[in-house]
């Protein structure tokens, strides 16, 4: 077999490998959660299951979209997702009927809002980078205009050379 | 001794001023001697000095004179205050001595307050010319020349001025005689050459040294055979006459055509023999009165040598006179020495071995090297002139000195900014030949305390810089001389008081002066008269400093000391001029506030004149150490500014992926808000 790069290339080359391993472990474990979780909520609960199985795709789409570290478009689009959720659902476990929520799910409006919501995880995922930078560079220019300032003080006392 | 009170400042009770009005004609001295300048006294003035009525305004009725000497060369101001504290008969008694206004009231000079003679000078008396008896002299002149020699003698103080135009009569009846005073020049430095033992007349004049009693005994015979004869030779004469003084003695000289009565030439024979050690003492000069026999040694010149040895067509016949020779002609005297016709002629006519051995080790005749062989330094010619003659003068580069005269020439020299001869005496100092006159010289004892004096002299010059070399010599060497700093020079200062006192005084123009207040004279002078308490707590005054400001700090603690220990009051000119000189000790704070703090603090102590609060806002320990602290602290700070604003700096070119990471990181949170506040609201009933 030949020799492929280094002792240390290949040690990140088995890490790697390892962490796609555990990714995608992970991945089959959520499917077959997600799977048995929403057979047994289409036994039980019909409504309820479209509406939630329906309601967090987006959040499905971010799950599978982010891999990044810390995954806060999954987040950011999960929270969101939830929030434009949680009004639909709680009347309906707190009545125990699924009449209400038949009649919300009935209306296209319910689905807009749902999307718009969960849609706003992706703009604040997309936007706030962006003002962030705005922020930090604010941040960042006040803090050296302050430092100068006392930089300037402490030269002019002590006769530093700047 | 007299601390004259002519001083004065802002501090009240110092008495007179420093300048004084010239137009009053009248200084002070002791506080109860009054000079009066109107009154001029030129019968008995002496050569370095002006005589002036003196009054004791305590005793209105005695009658004084003073004699103020002038700038050019020191006064014996040790032997001065020897004699204000002894008083006896014989000679001038000197009853205060100091710095007194100068007659033209233009700085101070050295004064001298004596009783005045009743009957004038000798030489006036018995005119220029004229013989006295043999009746007179031992009845009148030599019994009170001997009795004033023996009061003087037994203080350990040589008269060194012995002559008749220095005798007075002390009364109107011309029935006893006394010395005139010794103390306005150096010793020796007004006496004609005949008057001088041969060894010391041939040194310069300021040169010749303290000498001893029996310098004065020789002193005394000359002065007899003057009076007896009426004349002795002229210095030219004598000058000319110095191989003829080496081979048949100083009488043949100054007796030349003079035959006195048999008893007197007894006398005369026995006080002047060249060799000191034959001399007649004064026991023996009343013996020789009482009629009683006393020693006498057969008159002989130096001579050693069977035969003469020939310099330069010359016969010579005693090691002595070929020194001096050598001295006059030092090129001849090299050349000659190449030749082994010296050690020869001292090792088979003179029969002295070992001077033969000497003389040829330090012409390096044995030398193999033939550049060694026939080079012959200065130094090397001075060492052979001293083994050839022992007790005389060391004779180095056209210079004769007299081991004991070196302080007198010195302070004459740099009175007069010799330069020359302030070389060539910092050279015979620093390459020690005058620790070698003086071991080699029968005149000094081997053990003699002269010796260690000299070997801190030779210290001092080696390190110039830091023990201020020839002027530090100068002061050690003329106790009570007066400070030749061309600051107070006119001022005669010889107290650490006066000095004070004058540098304020030199400060307090309109302008500030130029150049430190603290010169290498001031420095010397200073260290001389300081206890070692008041030197380490000089220079103790600069510690912790930089070195610009170890100068002006040093300066001002210097002066600051004289203040507090001699008590001189406030010094606002000394004050201004040493704050004129503080930036470097301000600046070696490093805080520009704490400087200007600092800076009013002096201000307002150089207003009241006060050096030592000077001295204690700059030396302030506290305010160093915590500015010392302090300005580590800000530098570490300042370090810290530097490198941090490096890094916002590069931040700044680069925070997408910051603002990335931040961005969406605060997104995610943002939804958590909000799905917690629907929630909380969805449960609570708010939709």
């Amino acid at each position: 077999m030949a020799n492929r790069g280094t002792p240390q290339e290949r040690v990140a080359v088995k890490q790697e490998l390892a962490l796609r391993q555990r990714r995608r472990s992970r991945l089959v474990l959520v499917c077959a959660v997600l799977t048995a979780a929403g057979v047994g909520l289409a036994l039980t609960a019909l409504p309820l299951f479209i509406l939630i199985y329906g309601g967090m795709l987006p959040t499905l789409v971010a799950f599978l979209a982010d891999e990044q570290p810390g995954r806060y478009l999954f987040r950011a689009v999960g929270f969101m997702n939830l929030a434009g959720i949680i009004p639909y659902i709680e009347p309906t476990l707190r009545a125990g009927n699924h009449a209400m929520l038949s009649g919300a799910m009935a209306q296209t409006t319910t689905w807009v809002v749902i999307y718009v919501i969960a849609g706003s995880g992706f703009f604040f995922y997309f936007v706030m980078p962006w003002f962030a930078g705005l922020i930090l560079e604010w941040m960042i220019r006040a803090r050296m205009v302050r430092h100068a300032a006392e930089r300037a003080t402490l030269g002019q006392e002590r006769e530093f050379d700047a | 001794m007299a601390n004259t009170a002519e001083l004065v400042d802002e501090t009240p009770g110092l008495g007179a001023d420093l300048d004084g009005p010239a137009s009053s004609g009248r200084a002070v001295l002791d506080d109860i001697f009054e000079i009066d300048y109107s009154q001029r006294l030129p019968s008995l003035d002496s050569p370095q000095a002006n005589a002036y009525v003196a009054i004791n305004t305590e005793r209105p009725g005695a009658k004084l004179f003073a004699i103020v000497a002038g700038l050019d060369v020191p006064s014996r101001a040790g032997v001065a205050e020897a004699l204000t504290k002894a008083e006896g008969n014989g000679y001038l008694n000197v009853l205060a001595a100091g710095p007194a206004l100068a007659p033209d009231g233009e700085g101070r000079r050295m004064a001298f307050v004596l009783d005045r003679p009743g009957g004038g000078r000798l030489r006036h008396q018995v005119n220029a010319g004229a013989a006295v008896s043999e009746r007179v002299v031992t009845g009148v002149v030599l019994p009170g020349l001997l009795e004033g020699l023996e009061k003087l003698h037994g203080q350990g103080i040589a008269h060194r001025a012995v002559r008749p135009g220095n005798i007075f009569y002390a009364s109107a009846e011309h029935d006893r005689v006394v010395l005139g005073e010794c103390v306005s020049a150096p010793p020796g430095f007004d006496q004609p050459l005949a008057y001088e033992p041969l060894s010391r007349s041939l040194a310069a004049r300021a040169g010749r040294g303290e000498g001893a009693a029996e310098c004065d005994m020789f002193a005394l015979g000359v002065t007899l055979v003057a009076l007896l004869k009426g004349a002795v030779p002229a210095d030219d004469v004598v000058l000319a006459r110095t191989a003829l003084r080496y081979q048949s003695g100083s009488i043949a000289v100054v007796m030349s055509s003079f035959d006195p009565s048999i008893r007197m030439k007894e006398l005369l024979s026995g006080l002047l023999q060249d060799d000191p050690k034959q001399r007649w003492g004064i026991d023996d000069v009343y013996d020789w009165l009482a009629g009683r026999r006393s020693r006498s040694a057969p008159i002989k010149g130096l001579r050693d040598g069977m035969r003469p040895f020939e310099f330069r067509g010359a016969p010579y016949g005693s090691p002595a006179g070929i020194a001096h020779a050598f001295a006059e002609a030092p090129d001849a005297a090299r050349h000659t020495l190449r030749e082994r016709g010296l050690v020869d002629w001292l090792w088979r006519s003179c029969g002295d071995k070992d001077l033969a051995g000497r003389v040829k080790s330090l012409t390096h005749l044995d030398a193999k090297d033939p550049a060694t062989k026939s080079s012959l330094s200065d130094e090397d010619l001075a060492l052979v002139c001293l083994a050839l003659d022992p007790n005389g003068p060391l004779r180095y580069r056209g210079l004769s000195i007299m081991p004991d005269g070196v302080g007198p020439l010195l302070a004459t020299a740099m009175m007069n900014e010799q330069a020359d001869d302030l070389k060539v005496i910092s050279q015979v100092i620093e390459r020690g030949l005058i620790i070698e006159a003086v071991q080699q010289s029968a005149l000094f004892s081997r053990d003699d305390p002269y010796v260690s004096t000299c070997r801190s002299h030779q210290a001092y010059l080696k390190f110039p810089g830091r023990d201020m070399g020839l002027e530090r010599c100068v002061y050690e060497l003329n106790p009570g001389a007066p400070c030749l700093s061309d600051m107070v020079r006119n001022y005669s200062v010889t107290t650490l008081h006066d000095l004070g006192q004058a540098l304020n005084r030199h400060a307090g123009g309109d302008e500030v002066p130029i150049g430190r207040p603290r010169d290498r004279h001031v420095i010397a002078f200073a260290a001389d008269l300081m206890s070692p308490g008041q030197l380490q707590a000089v220079r103790l005054g600069a510690v912790g400093a930089t070195q610009g400001a170890e100068d002006c700090m040093g300066d001002l603690a210097f002066f600051a000391c004289i203040q507090r220990t001699e008590k001189t009051g406030a010094m606002r000119g000394m004050a201004r001029w040493i704050r004129s000189r503080m930036e470097p000790a301000l600046d070696s704070f490093r805080s520009s506030t704490r400087r200007r703090r600092l800076a009013v603090a002096l201000n307002h102590a150089v207003s009241s004149g006060n050096l030592t609060d000077m001295l204690k806002v700059v030396r302030n320990q506290v305010e160093r150490r915590s500015d010392t602290q302090e300005f580590n602290a800000a530098r570490s700070r300042f370090n810290y500014l530097t490198n941090e604003n490096t890094r916002l700096q590069s931040l700044l070119g680069d925070y997408s992926a910051l603002a990335r990471f931040k961005g969406r990181k605060a997104a995610s949170i943002l939804a958590l808000v909000v799905f917690v506040v629907v929630s909380v609201l969805t449960v609570t009933g708010g939709f």
